[in-house]
């Protein structure tokens, strides 16, 4: 039996540990070398299905700023990033917005919801 | 001329001000005032739209603007007051500030302790000496985030990043990901700047070439930037001669250092330290001047602002503690002082009478060390490298030698 060992450079925290993946046939059968066990799991995902946090801006009308930050509520699958940023690019919103207010709900049926990162007043 | 009299005065309001602020009205201090010199609070970590802030603070993954939004209703709900668009001028030893805005004109603030927390600036062009035209079409990375995140503006489509410091991935990112294409980050030193996850998630993500060993040696375009001419650089950073070739773009990005803003702190004539770039601090980050405070990237340029929050609060802290009469002074001064890949530590100053955070930063990257404390504390790191701050708790009782402690990266052979 063929097994593969990759390595995979995690960023949960900034410490970044290196992890070593050991795997067979698409398995994951070990991860060495990170400091905790988030380590282990972002591995693994990174292997299986690698997802990342999303965030971006989308315009905003009526306020000093012209566009809001967003972020979704959970991370999505890494090759969609470019699809929500898409998706997102179409959207104008009305100030005054507060903070965790929903702009787009379950984005592209990922099942997580684009929120604003911060409060805009009228200006 | 308008005249207020506060306990505490805060010069900044960013993640540092802010957070001194709140802990000194937490702290007892009965007034508490803001002076920011922009249009809102919350300074540099609203155009900072990505996540990965407050982890260890809130033990959270937070956007820059929701990690900041915390600390500015906390500041609002406290009744701490706040001068926006209010630029200080001068700061006095005794305590008195002068500062300007559009609605008042001049005023004169008399503060029983002060906390400066002006933050750092971008090292801009100028300061490299990159040969060549002028053109329009190059920014420093903060003020092209600036442009994408708060102003919605797009700053060019064909980008070319030197510096390969966080910001910069993080710019390389972020154009990447409104549709520009990013050509190339360069970065002079054999290693990365930045944190390893962001050369992950900022420039392999988006196969974004990291040319290590690599400069500008000049700018091409007359009234829009069209192009740079790149170069391999050898160790001295002087560009090798044959490995020039010409990379066509619109828009160059400067991602190349950080220095802590400290005019009003060398005008009162506080002492710096130039490891750092800020005034020498001790645990209470008290400044050489009793009674003045300062935190954050006014003291050295940090990485994570949960640090920043750290020792902002124990600036906060102190200022209310001695603007209330309650801060004892030190009973003892031992000089910290970096040794072996050590650049600078902070604070400069201890008595080892309490429990500090020490912070430092490396010369250069090594593996499976000790951080060794005069000899009287040993932790060991797997890792250390000049991007990622190290951050060691010292606990009460350190004696120091003759005054002094020296802070040591050891190999482990070495012990």
């Amino acid at each position: 039996m063929k097994r593969d060992v990759c390595e995979v450079t995690c960023i949960i925290c900034p410490v970044g540990c290196r992890a070593r993946v050991v795997f067979e046939k698409g398995k994951v059968l070990a991860v060495a070398n990170v400091e905790c066990p988030r380590g282990k799991t972002y591995a693994t995902n990174e292997l299986k299905a690698p997802v990342r946090d999303f965030f971006t801006t989308v315009m905003v009308r009526g306020a000093r700023n012209r566009v809001l930050p967003v972020r979704t509520t959970g991370p999505i699958p890494k090759e969609k990033m470019m699809d929500c940023a898409r998706e997102l690019s179409k959207i104008t919103v009305q100030a005054p917005i507060k903070l965790g207010t929903v702009v787009v709900e379950n984005i592209l049926n990922l099942g997580v919801d684009v929120i604003a990162s911060r409060d805009l007043e009228v200006g | 001329m308008i005249q207020r009299e506060v306990d505490v005065a805060v010069v900044g309001g960013g993640a540092a001000g802010l957070a001194s602020a709140i802990k000194a009205k937490r702290e007892g201090a009965r007034s508490v005032l803001i002076l920011e010199r922009g249009e809102e609070l919350g300074g540099i970590l609203h155009q900072c739209i990505h996540t990965g802030f407050g982890l260890h603070y809130f033990k959270e993954d937070l956007t820059g603007p929701e990690y900041v939004s915390r600390f500015i209703r906390a500041a609002q709900n406290l009744g701490i007051n706040c001068l926006l668009e209010t630029m200080v001028l001068k700061v006095s030893p005794n305590k008195e500030i002068v500062a300007v805005n559009s609605a008042e004109g001049m005023l004169d603030v008399h503060a029983k302790a002060i906390v400066l927390a002006m933050g750092c600036r971008e090292r801009a062009r100028g300061a490299l000496g990159i040969p060549g035209t002028r053109p329009a079409g190059i920014f420093t990375a903060g003020t092209a985030q600036r442009l994408m995140d708060i102003e919605g503006y797009m700053p060019g489509r064909k980008v070319v990043i030197l510096g390969s410091g966080d910001v910069g991935m993080i710019m390389a990112r972020r154009f990447a990901m409104e549709g520009a294409e990013v050509k190339a980050v360069l970065e002079v030193l054999p290693y990365p700047g930045g944190l390893s996850r962001n050369v992950v998630q900022c420039l392999d993500d988006f196969n974004i070439p990291l040319l290590l060993r690599h400069t500008v040696t000049l700018i091409h375009g007359k009234d829009r930037i069209e192009g740079v001419t790149i170069a391999k650089v050898d160790g001295g950073r002087r560009p090798i001669p044959g490995t020039e070739r010409v990379v066509e773009c619109d828009t160059l990005v400067l991602s190349v250092g950080l220095i802590p803003e400290n005019e009003l702190s060398r005008g009162m004539g506080v002492a710096l330290d130039p490891g750092t770039g800020g005034p020498i601090v001790n645990e209470y980050m008290e400044t050489s001047s009793p009674g003045v405070f300062a935190c954050g990237n006014v003291v050295h340029v940090h990485d994570l602002v949960d640090h920043v929050t750290e020792s902002s609060e124990i600036a906060g802290q102190s200022a209310a503690r001695y603007a209330l009469g309650k801060l004892p002074p030190l009973r003892r001064r031992l000089s910290v002082k970096p040794g072996r890949n050590v650049r600078y530590v902070v604070p400069q100053i201890l008595s080892g009478e309490v429990p500090t955070p020490l912070y430092l930063r490396v010369k250069r990257p090594e593996h499976s060390v000790t951080v060794s404390v005069g000899g009287e504390l040993r932790v060991f790191r797997r890792a250390v490298k000049p991007s990622e701050l190290v951050a060691i708790k010292l606990p009460r009782g350190l004696q120091g030698e003759g005054g002094k402690i020296r802070i040591n990266i050891a190999r482990r052979s070495e012990r």
